[in-house]
């Protein structure tokens, strides 16, 4: 694996910027603290690049690792780590994923709604979704990026689609945003 | 694959993370049943959407520069070398345990809350009230310092009877001149350069340099962040006396004055070379001991 040249850092990274700062914005809820959050990352970035190695996806899934442990480390620091789930709370997303298919809505009126569903999962859902939705990764990188094993990573994004769908249900049936017209 | 089976499979199968022996099966279920198909497209448009509300996030302007700003900053710190540091990581780990064990404030990058009230008591004692003219503590001394950095900013490195060296932004393009430095602290723990600063009306502005973050602190508990330009401020209001406190590469610069208000102290501390300066010298004595 060719090493990375530490004067390239800065041409490597800073174009992720915006995608981790979308990320961290997320993850933190908070503007100021996700600004805080990703200097950070880049500042632990830049010191560890030398143990860099280029990998075929690139500087990308890297940067978000570390973001993400910054992540939880703060969260740690805060006495806020992410608690485990209520396992009622799964048993009854379990329970009702039955039923619970992709509504049909218009998607186009619901950006707004998917923000505020995202921003109400559970950390651990809330960056597994992030990821995959925003950052093209496969499962494979999302597990690297998390550091959990592949099944973990397809669980967790079950669940927490499963759980955004819910919530843009409950708001569709609220707003009467389920299409009426019968399939063909 | 049975027809439940083949559903289970709709999320991988839209994500594209199926191998080819069961994509094939999946595409022989989707051929026939129109539901499953919808389906996909759905758990598409759930992605895209998501995508959509993500990218709304607006980015903070300047983003970009603040990082580089402290990636350069970064830069111009002593590194060591990968082995050195390994050899050393064992004996830095346990010394860094036992000094956070000895130490009743964590240094480093952990902002310390300080109490408003303290800025703003040290701008009324020292800066209006002259408490330090009469010692021999004026800004004559320190004005002759002032000169330009590197970046071709001006700051003064003030030299008081505590022999305490800091940096403070020249305000004299904006019509205040230096007046007077001390190192008055409104905590022990806590290494400050006071500057103040006088204009031709009679308008009296401190600057504090501090040699760490501070979390600026009033009633209590840490004052609101807010941005103004391309700063971020935590601002509280003393009475009549407003200060703000800005953290420019893990150090901290406060404003304090009467008049502007916090509003005004951020539209005056827009632009200045907030530049962090190695501070040398004995610890900053107890305000008493300064004023004895």
């Amino acid at each position: 694996m060719a090493r990375a040249d530490d004067t390239s850092f800065e041409a490597m990274a800073l174009p992720h910027l915006e995608s981790l700062y979308r990320i961290a914005r997320r993850l933190t809820q908070n503007e100021h603290e996700a600004e805080d959050l990703v200097q950070e990352t880049y500042l632990k970035a830049y010191r560890a690049f030398a143990s860099y190695e280029a990998r075929v996806f690139g500087i990308k899934p890297w940067l978000l690792r570390i973001l993400h442990n910054t992540f939880l480390n703060r969260l740690s620091r805060e006495k806020r780590a992410p608690r485990a789930v209520d396992q009622q709370f799964l048993d009854q997303s379990s329970s009702n994923s039955a039923s619970l298919v992709p509504p049909e809505l218009d998607y186009e009126d619901l950006d707004e709604e998917v923000v505020r569903a995202l921003d109400r999962l559970p950390p651990e859902f809330r960056a597994v979704l992030l990821l995959w939705a925003t950052m093209e990764l496969s499962y494979q990188e999302i597990a690297d990026v998390l550091e959990v094993p592949i099944g973990t990573v397809m669980s967790r994004l079950h669940r927490a689609r499963r759980l955004m769908i819910g919530a843009l249900q409950a708001y569709a049936r609220q707003r009467r945003l389920l299409r009426l017209q019968a399939r063909p | 694959m049975t027809p439940s089976e083949a559903r289970d499979l709709i999320p991988a199968y839209a994500d594209g993370e199926l191998d080819a022996a069961r994509r094939n099966a999946l595409e022989g279920h989707l051929a026939a049943d129109c539901d499953l198909r919808l389906e996909v497209q759905r758990w598409q448009g759930l992605r895209r959407c998501t995508q959509r509300g993500i990218s709304t996030t607006t980015v903070p302007d300047g983003l970009a520069e603040r990082v580089r700003a402290r990636l350069r900053a970064e830069a111009g710190r002593p590194r060591y070398h990968p082995r050195v540091y390994r050899l050393g990581l064992s004996g830095l780990a346990a010394a860094a345990a036992l000094v956070a064990g000895v130490t009743l404030w964590p240094r480093g990058a952990v902002a310390r809350p300080v109490e408003a009230r303290g800025f703003a008591d040290i701008h009324r004692v020292c800066a209006l009230l002259n408490h330090h003219d009469t010692l021999g503590v004026r800004g004559g001394q320190a004005q002759a310092d002032f000169a330009p950095t590197d970046g071709g900013v001006a700051v003064a490195r003030l030299r008081t009877r505590a022999a305490m060296t800091g940096a403070v932004p020249d305000l004299s393009r904006r019509g205040l001149q230096l007046a007077g430095a001390c190192t008055c602290s409104p905590c022990p723990e806590l290494r400050v350069v006071h500057a103040y600063f006088r204009s031709e009306q009679g308008e009296i502005i401190s600057v504090f340099a501090a040699d760490g973050p501070i979390a600026l602190c009033a009633a209590g508990r840490v004052c609101p962040c807010c941005t103004h330009g391309e700063r971020r401020y935590r601002s509280s209001c003393e009475g009549e006396v407003s200060v703000v406190c800005a953290t420019v590469n893990n150090s901290s610069f406060v404003l304090v004055g009467t008049g502007r208000g916090a509003r005004g102290l951020m539209d005056l501390a827009e632009g200045l070379p907030l530049v962090a300066l190695p501070q040398v010298g004995g610890a900053a004595p107890a305000p008493a001991e300064e004023a004895e």
